[in-house]
Order: structure tokens, then C-alpha cells, then sequence
């Protein structure tokens, strides 16, 4: 008989090697959304990786407003790379 | 050697139907203001929706789009009524949008529909801005085939 018991930390032992292994991942984003958002970059916080941009006009590009279209740029990447999901 | 080509089915357009046919998104908007492409002077409440390509199955026959949903209330600060509104698109999505899809002529399989989360936001192309809540919705679908679709 065998049995398996979660490690409680498992998550963050997970999160912790996959560090590096994300950061490139977003580094593909970014490299495809570059020409669009010239200051994106990818953020390696603690745990955390993300593909961030900080142009004044890009959530406009991103998200569109009553006047212009989304053009889904950083999502459509993030699908591109990876296994994207709304949040 | 086969002929035959499969068209991939037009989703955004198919969630527009959807949204069309649902009492409850009708009961908080116009049917005639639930659009791809918003008019030169547009009249509110409304809703947009814009389709993306996302990922696409190597046979070309299983593709996820990723759509988003915009939706403006009826006053120029009605950020409650916008959050209502997308929050509804969002429910019906995620409760009824899925298996066989078909209306007014337009067809899919949906497999997996992931809708994220209502946002809350603000339209800065209005002095002042103007609330708009949206939500993004990943839709893996096929064509329906063998359905006649009339189109």
C-alpha cells in the first residue's frame, strides 16, 4: 500500500525553481510585443515574473477605448508563448 | 487527395448573436447597440466586442481567439451600470456559451471558454472619462461540421 502526502510548501517550491524558466518565457513576450510598446520589460519580483510595460499610450493600444479597437498585442503574445487565461 | 477545405467559424460574430438572444444582457441594453465596430455617434448603453487570434491547432481545426468585451453605461459616470452590464455578458458567457454554439446562421464547437474577470475602468477619449468595464474571454472552438447553418 502507498500513499502520497502534498507537500504543504509545494507551490512555493514550484514557484521558486521556475523562476528562471518564466523570466524567459516573458522575455519572448516582450521581444514580440517590443515594436509596439517600446518599454516593455520583463519584472522579476521575489516569485513573480511578468512582462510590463510603462508607455502613457499603451493601455490604449492594449485596450482600446471608444474611439479605437483593442489591439490585444501583450495577450495575443502571452497566447503566442504560453498558455494564456483571462484573469 | 481531398478538396475539402474547413472554414474556421467567425466567433466574435457568433457572441454577438449569443448576446442578442440573452433576456438578461437585453434587459440592460439595446440589441441594435451590442457591435463589433462602434459608430461615428454612438448611442449608450453599449456593448463591443473584438476578436484576436490566439493559438491554432496544427491541423488548422481547433483555434482559441481570445475576445474582449467593452461596455458603457448610459450616463456619463454610470460606472455601475457599465460593471453590471460586462459582469452579465461575462455570467451568460461562461454558463451557456459552450458545446454546439449556433445562431442566425452562424456555427461552433466551443470546447473551453475561459472568461476572466470584470473590470472595472475608465474611457479617457471622454472629458471627463467615461466608466467602461471590460473582460477578456479565451474561446477554443471548431468548426460545426455537418451543421447546416443556412449560411
Amino acid at each position: 500500500m502507498s500513499g502520497f502526502r502534498a507537500d504543504p510548501g509545494m507551490l512555493q517550491t514550484l514557484a521558486d525553481a521556475t523562476v528562471d524558466q518564466r523570466a524567459a518565457i516573458a522575455q519572448q513576450i516582450v521581444n514580440d510585443v517590443k515594436e509596439h510598446y517600446p518599454t516593455a520589460e520583463v519584472v522579476v519580483d521575489g516569485d513573480r515574473v511578468s512582462a510590463t510595460t510603462y508607455g502613457s499610450f499603451d493601455h490604449l493600444k492594449e485596450w482600446g477605448s471608444v474611439n479605437n479597437p483593442p489591439h490585444f498585442y501583450m495577450r495575443m503574445a502571452a497566447a503566442k508563448r504560453g498558455r494564456f487565461t483571462p484573469e | 487527395m481531398t478538396d475539402t477545405i474547413v472554414i474556421q467559424p467567425y466567433v466574435s460574430k457568433l457572441v454577438i448573436w449569443f448576446l442578442v438572444d440573452q433576456e438578461e444582457v437585453t434587459d440592460l441594453v439595446d440589441p441594435r447597440n451590442i457591435v463589433t465596430d462602434i459608430s461615428a455617434n454612438p448611442t449608450f448603453p453599449l456593448v463591443r466586442v473584438t476578436e484576436a487570434p490566439g493559438s491554432m491547432s496544427d491541423h488548422r481545426f481547433l483555434g482559441q481567439r481570445l475576445v474582449q468585451v467593452d461596455c458603457w453605461g448610459p450616463g456619463k459616470g454610470d460606472r455601475d451600470a457599465a460593471q453590471l452590464l460586462a459582469e452579465t455578458c461575462a455570467a451568460v458567457m461562461q454558463a451557456r456559451f459552450r458545446d454546439l454554439v449556433e445562431y442566425r446562421g452562424e456555427a461552433a464547437v466551443v470546447t473551453i471558454v475561459e472568461i476572466g474577470t470584470a473590470r472595472p475602468g475608465t474611457d479617457d477619449e471622454f472629458i471627463p472619462g467615461k466608466p467602461r468595464s471590460t473582460f477578456t474571454a479565451s474561446i477554443y472552438a471548431t468548426p460545426a461540421l455537418g451543421t447546416d447553418t443556412g449560411s
